[in-house]
């Protein structure tokens, strides 16, 4: 028996940024697929066109302001895929141009990169077009990309949580506390099987950078996020709830790391 | 200290390097709430610039005579004075610009460029010299706040008026945000960022 003497972060699991880009991605294809099968061709110049901008504002940046060859992770990737979905068919290309370009340049790199952005990438840009074009980003009876059968989604999810890429208790926590509060206030739940809800529960509340570290951190974060698309679902509509509720959590995530902290093995 | 190329330094240091707003990062209240046009950043600059140089010349004047103690009280009488000579005046013969800018032409009785000023310059220089940081000081923040106003007014609506006539206009789509508050956060963050960048290459 050998026995192997280091300094911490001791690393047992081959889990890295790279893998778990990977693994979203994958997860993500499904997903992909089935809005190119169902909206044609301008899904996919909608999905096109936010990658394309993604990955190329991020090397833009990297080669001409921070002027050093960062390893690509291909995490613009996975935040122009995420951005893609959240709009409507019939937007005009320049709309998910700018959605891309604003998500990496200020929801990204303006943070120092992956790993150091407080709020998820693909959300600030979402937000920025919403608050900048209402009505391209709000019309009534025009399809999302990610309005596809929720089942694709869940699938890309379920994979997610065997391979150990997102944690369970945020996606449990917010399912529950929606589906409970809503039945407390007598409010109609049955958003939570709509494409759009999935993907932000699943897909975007359990970005493990934007999201708190500890168990007991994600229990609460995914409370937060129920009781806050639920109430703003007393106003608003359930698409914008979800991706406003999990910003507002995002912004508190430091607060909550710093107050919940894991239990150390030694007590001083 | 008496040379005239110092007084030409002390003016250019306050609009750049010592400029109120991308350096010192002083003022940001009034930055943020009235840039929503040129028109409403240029009035706002010119109120600081002269509540700013007379408030500077005063106190410069007077530093000798107020005791320690009691200075910042002092200090803030003498800029109230001139807060309420702008307001009135501006009340008088601007009465739009002054619905505009409504509450924040008197908050510049507390606007933190102006008493930072008094605090750390006109009460421990003479009088011309104090009378030329002011007018520094106020012309960087002003040039800021034009700056600030004229990209937010351009992206916000696709043009910039003045005075009623329409200076530019462009064919875009004016992106709403960009007249709402998170648009001055973003404005000046990415400013605040262009002039550390540049300022970095300078001096690396």
């Amino acid at each position: 028996m050998s026995i192997i003497v280091s300094a911490p972060p001791h690393i047992k699991k081959d889990t890295c940024t790279k893998k778990m880009v990977c693994g979203m991605i994958i997860a993500l294809l499904p997903a992909v697929a089935v809005s190119l099968y169902l909206f044609g061709p301008p899904a996919m110049a909608i999905i096109l066109t936010c990658v394309l901008a993604a990955v190329g504002t991020e090397g833009a940046i990297q080669k001409f302001i921070l002027k050093k060859a960062i390893p690509t992770d291909g995490s613009a990737i996975v935040t122009g895929l995420l951005l893609a979905l959240l709009l409507h068919v019939n937007v005009p290309l320049w709309i998910p141009f700018i959605g891309a370009v604003v998500a990496i340049a200020i929801g990204k790199q303006a943070f120092g990169g992956y790993g150091s952005n407080i709020f998820n990438p693909a959300l600030v840009g979402w937000a920025v077009l919403t608050m900048a074009w209402p009505s391209h980003m709000a019309s009534a009876g025009v399809a999302r990309l990610v309005d596809i059968p929720p089942f694709v989604l869940l699938v890309g999810a379920a994979f997610l949580l065997y391979m150990g890429y997102i944690k369970w208790q945020i996606p449990a926590s917010y399912l529950i506390s929606v589906v409970f509060l809503s039945a407390l206030l007598a409010r109609d739940a049955s958003y939570i099987f709509i494409g759009g809800f999935i993907l932000g529960v699943f897909f975007m509340a359990t970005d493990p950078v934007t999201t708190p570290l500890t168990k007991k951190g994600r229990f609460i974060f995914g409370i937060g996020c129920g009781i806050l698309t639920v109430i703003y679902g007393l106003y608003g509509n359930y698409a914008e709830d979800v991706c406003y509720s999990i910003l507002l959590m995002n912004s508190i995530t430091p607060l909550i790391d710093r107050f919940v902290r894991a239990k150390p093995f030694v007590e001083g | 200290m008496s040379d005239r190329p110092s007084y030409i330094r002390e003016f250019m240091r306050g609009i750049l390097r010592d400029n109120p707003i991308f350096c010192l990062i002083l003022g940001l209240c009034p930055t943020l709430a009235v840039t929503t046009s040129l028109e409403n950043g240029l009035g706002m600059g010119i109120a600081v610039i002269f509540v700013l140089t007379g408030s500077n010349l005063i106190i410069s004047i007077l530093r000798w005579q107020i005791p320690a103690i009691v200075r910042i009280p002092s200090f803030i009488v003498v800029i109230a004075t001139f807060v309420t000579v702008v307001d009135m005046t501006m009340a008088a013969f601007l009465p739009p610009l002054h619905r505009a800018l409504g509450i924040y032409i008197p908050l510049i009785t507390v606007n933190c460029i102006v008493l930072g000023r008094a605090e750390a310059y006109a009460s421990r220089n003479p009088p011309a010299l104090s009378v030329v940081d002011g007018l520094g000081i106020g012309m960087g923040f002003t040039l800021a706040l034009v700056l600030i106003g004229s990209i937010r007014e351009l992206l916000g609506t696709g043009m910039i008026s003045f005075m009623g006539s329409t200076l530019l206009q462009i064919n875009i789509e004016p992106a709403m945000l960009m007249i709402l508050p998170p648009g001055a956060f973003f404005i000046i963050g990415l400013l605040m960022g262009l002039s550390n960048l540049i300022r970095n290459r300078k001096g690396g």
